[in-house]
């Protein structure tokens, strides 16, 4: 079954469940950009995340304000329910293309 | 501390104000530099904007579109003036508030079902203006839709909404009017402002005012998301 992600809202998704409850716009992108190898634009991740938000697929919360942002707080992120079906979705339909191929170098079935 | 307080006014033009003020705080953790702070906000303004833009445009459109059902029912050039006025007004208005509120705050959301409502009543009405009770029905219909709405918070929060949108589309159609009498006083360029360059001049001017007035956080969206702001 289609699992109706683009290819960023995955790897958004999935830092997001890798950060846990240290999700926020800063850590999202520099998880992106350490796994990945490319840093997305704040503009790209800010659209990407209300998107994400208003489809269901996370939640916010705004946390205490910082003094090193200027007195701004931070909005957490977490998976819900559904986001984490979805990631799940798009995986398992990435899987089933792979299967035969060897172009993971022998991760094939 | 000032820019700031500059990035999350322009920042919340597009997005609530909740979300606007996160962002400002992590471009400032994110940006060392002036410039690249600015670099990271207009670009950031311009992403968020997409919407803003479009709905200006379909509701656009839904001027031009609302104008040229006017025209065919009533003919070209005429002056339409009392309750037919009036419809004819209320069919330009809310169908462009209609338009606009369903790209930027969503279909489901009330300011856009309650602009729709209103819209249609009022098409119906121009429509089927050479049946007597067709226009009188749609009046009374927009006036107890219009009671019904006052008894809900999110209704009267919805119908204020709709008000300011519509005096500020009112103000922006006035001011582009009075701009196109002093740089096109025989209305030649405009040619009497039918299709296409003077009508879409005008409800460009008017989506304008409404995209200002209307909240870039919808009615339904504050009342059925706590979890946004725990």
């Amino acid at each position: 079954m289609w699992s109706g992600l683009g290819e960023f809202e995955q790897i958004v998704l999935l830092a997001i469940l890798r950060l846990s409850d240290e999700a926020y716009g800063v850590s999202i992108r520099a998880e992106i950009a350490e796994r990945t190898g490319r840093t997305p634009s704040p503009g790209a991740l800010y659209t990407t995340l209300d998107r994400m938000e208003e489809k269901g697929l996370v939640v916010s919360r705004i946390g205490d304000p910082t003094p090193q942002r200027g007195g701004r707080a931070k909005r957490y992120f977490r998976v819900t329910k559904a986001g984490t079906c979805a990631v799940k979705r798009a995986q398992d339909a990435y899987r089933r293309l792979l299967e035969g191929f060897e172009i993971l170098g022998g991760a094939s079935a | 501390m000032h820019r700031i307080e500059c990035a999350e006014f322009l920042l919340s033009r597009f997005t609530t104000h909740e979300r606007a003020t996160a962002i400002a705080g992590d471009l400032t953790e994110l940006e060392s530099t002036s410039f690249g702070f600015w670099c990271a906000v207009s670009h950031t303004a311009i992403a968020l904007s997409t919407r803003f833009w479009l709905g200006v445009f379909v509701s656009s459109a839904a001027y031009v579109f609302a104008q040229r059902v006017a025209a065919l029912s009533w003919g070209e050039g005429n002056s339409i003036t009392g309750l037919a006025g009036l419809f004819t007004a209320c069919m330009l208005l809310f169908s462009m508030i209609a338009a606009y509120s369903a790209v930027r705050l969503g279909l489901t959301d009330p300011v856009t079902k309650s602009a729709a409502a209103i819209s249609s009543f009022s098409f119906i009405a121009v429509l089927f203006r050479g049946i007597t009770w067709v226009p009188v029905a749609s009046g009374v219909l927009t006036v107890l839709f219009i009671f019904a709405l006052l008894l809900f918070a999110q209704g009267r929060k919805a119908l204020l909404s709709i008000l300011l949108a519509g005096a500020a589309s009112f103000l922006g159609l006035w001011a582009t009017w009075q701009l196109i009498g002093v740089v096109d006083p025989n209305q030649e360029a405009f040619g009497n402002l039918r299709w296409p360059l003077g009508l879409l001049i005008l409800g460009l001017s008017s989506a304008v005012g409404i995209a200002a007035a209307l909240p870039p956080s919808s009615v339904g969206q504050a009342n059925s998301r706590p979890s946004s702001v725990e």
